[in-house]
C-alpha cells in the first residue's frame, strides 16, 4: 500500500508594503514565508476608516488595517499578536469591506487586553472573499505594532491509495 | 411615504386549522433570513426564532437574542441587520423604526446603573467625531435596580461636549414594550421617540442637546444606512451578571415618515 499525501500549508505574508491598507485591503497572496505580516496601525497615512461594524454593535474607535484573501471551503486560522501597550482586536467580514459589509458568525476576538494575542478560527467559503480587519479594541482607541499569523486554506490537494 | 421594511418574524396563523403546535414548528431560525445578515461573535452568542410575539396580539414568532455566558468577552455580539436604508445613497435623511422588546429577564438587586448593553443601534452613512451611529439605544440599570432605555443620539449640539444627546426613558414594567423613533437627520436634526405610545396619534418626546434644544445638529452622520438590534456593547457587570439573560425582540418596521404606531 502506498500513500501519497500533499498538503498545502502556509501562514501569512504580504512583503514590502510601508502600511496596510484601508478597505478594500491589501491581498494575502501565497507563497507564505513563516514570518507573517507585520503591521503598524500608528504609522504615518494610517486612518480609522472603520468606525463600526457589524450594525454598530462592534466599534473601531483607532486606527485599522485591512488584509483580504479568497477562500477555498478550508478551515482559517488568524492570530493578530499586538505589542505590549497595544489593546487590538480582530474581526473578518465577507461581502463588502467596512460598514456594510457581512460579520463572520465567530470570527471576532476583542479581549480588551492590551498585549494579547485575538485570534479567529472559521470556515472560508470557497470563492467568497474575505476581509481580515485589524482594530482598536472597543475601549481603548489606541494604535500600535502587531504580527499576523495563521494558516490560509490548508488545502488537501492530492490523495491516492495503491 | 414608502415602508422600507417589516421584519414581523411572524408566519401565517394556522389557528383556524386547529394546528396547535405549526406555529411553533414554523418559529425556525430559517426566519432571520429575512434580515441583510446576522452576526452572532461566538459559540455561546445566539439568535433564535421561537414562539410566541411580544405585540398586544401576538404573532407567531419573535427573536430572541443572548450572549449566552456569564464570561462573555466584551465584543459578545448577537445582532440582526438591516442594509434596507443603504440603498439610497447617503442614507435616508428621515428614518422612522419601530420594534417590539421584552428585557423582564434583567431583574434584581443586581440590576445597578452599570449593568448596560446596547440593544439597537441606526448607522449613519459616515462616520464623525470617532463614531458612525445616529441614534443607539442601550437597555440598563437606574440606579434603583429598574430597567430603562437609554437613547443616545449623535449631535453637534450635545449637553455634555462628547457629540452625543441622551435620554432616559421611564423605568420598563415587567413584560412586553415597544418603541418607535423618528429620526430627521442634517444640521437641523432631532430624535422623537414614543415607548408603548401610538405614534400616529401622540406628539412623542424629542431628545434634548444643549441648552435643552430639541433642534440637534446631525451633520455630519449622513442619513440612516443601516438598522440593527439584538445584544452587544455590554458593560462587565452586565455580561457578568445578566450574561446568559435571553433578551427578545419583534415586529420590526421601518418606514421613511409615516408614524407607524403599535
Amino acid at each position: 500500500m502506498k500513500l501519497s499525501t500533499v498538503l498545502c500549508l502556509g501562514v501569512l505574508a504580504v512583503p514590502g508594503f510601508a502600511f496596510a491598507a484601508a478597505c478594500p485591503g491589501t491581498a494575502l497572496t501565497k507563497p507564505f514565508p513563516g514570518a507573517g505580516v507585520s503591521g503598524d496601525t500608528c504609522a504615518v497615512g494610517e486612518t480609522n476608516s472603520i468606525a463600526t461594524m457589524c450594525g454598530g454593535f462592534v466599534d473601531s474607535p483607532g486606527n485599522d488595517d485591512v488584509y483580504t484573501f479568497t477562500g477555498d471551503g478550508s478551515s482559517v486560522t488568524i492570530n493578530a499578536i499586538p505589542a505590549a501597550s497595544y489593546a487590538l482586536a480582530l474581526q473578518v467580514q465577507s461581502g463588502t469591506c467596512g460598514v456594510g459589509g457581512t460579520c463572520v458568525n465567530g470570527a471576532a476576538s476583542d479581549t480588551g487586553v492590551a498585549g494579547a494575542t485575538q485570534s479567529v478560527t472559521f470556515t472560508a467559503a470557497n470563492g467568497t472573499v474575505y476581509f481580515i480587519i485589524v482594530n482598536s479594541s472597543a475601549l481603548s482607541g489606541n494604535c500600535g505594532t502587531y504580527n499576523l499569523t495563521g494558516n490560509l486554506p490548508v488545502k488537501l490537494e492530492k490523495f491516492s491509495v495503491d | 411615504m414608502k415602508s422600507l421594511k417589516t421584519l414581523m418574524l411572524a408566519v401565517a396563523s394556522l389557528a383556524g386549522l386547529g394546528i396547535a403546535g405549526s406555529a411553533f414548528a414554523q418559529c425556525a431560525d430559517t426566519n432571520l433570513s429575512a434580515w441583510s445578515s446576522t452576526f452572532t461573535s461566538n459559540a455561546n452568542t445566539a439568535l433564535h426564532v421561537v414562539a410566541t410575539g411580544l405585540e398586544a396580539t401576538p404573532s407567531a414568532c419573535k427573536l430572541t437574542a443572548t450572549m449566552g455566558s456569564l464570561t462573555a468577552p466584551q465584543n459578545a455580539t448577537a445582532v440582526v441587520i438591516d442594509n434596507t436604508p443603504s440603498a439610497t445613497a447617503g442614507g435616508e435623511p428621515r428614518y422612522r423604526a419601530r420594534f417590539y422588546f421584552n428585557v423582564a429577564p434583567l431583574t434584581g438587586t443586581s440590576l445597578t446603573s452599570a449593568v448596560q448593553a446596547n440593544v439597537a443601534n441606526m448607522v449613519g452613512a459616515t462616520a464623525a467625531n470617532g463614531f458612525q451611529q445616529i441614534l443607539r439605544m442601550f437597555i440598563k440599570g437606574d440606579g434603583s435596580n429598574n430597567r430603562i432605555l437609554r437613547l443616545i443620539a449623535a449631535c453637534n449640539n450635545s449637553p455634555t461636549a462628547d457629540s452625543r444627546c441622551r435620554a432616559d426613558l421611564p423605568a420598563l414594567s415587567t413584560g412586553n414594550h415597544y418603541i418607535e423613533v423618528d429620526i430627521q437627520t442634517g444640521a437641523s436634526g432631532y430624535v422623537n421617540y414614543w415607548l408603548d405610545q401610538d405614534a400616529t396619534s401622540t406628539a412623542g418626546t424629542k431628545i434634548a442637546g444643549a441648552a435643552a434644544s430639541t433642534t440637534l445638529d446631525m451633520s455630519g452622520w449622513g442619513g440612516v444606512n443601516q438598522f440593527a438590534m439584538g445584544l452587544g456593547g455590554a458593560s462587565p457587570l452586565y455580561r457578568s451578571t445578566f450574561g446568559t439573560a435571553v433578551l427578545s425582540f419583534d415586529a420590526f418596521d421601518s418606514r421613511r415618515q409615516t408614524a407607524i404606531g403599535p
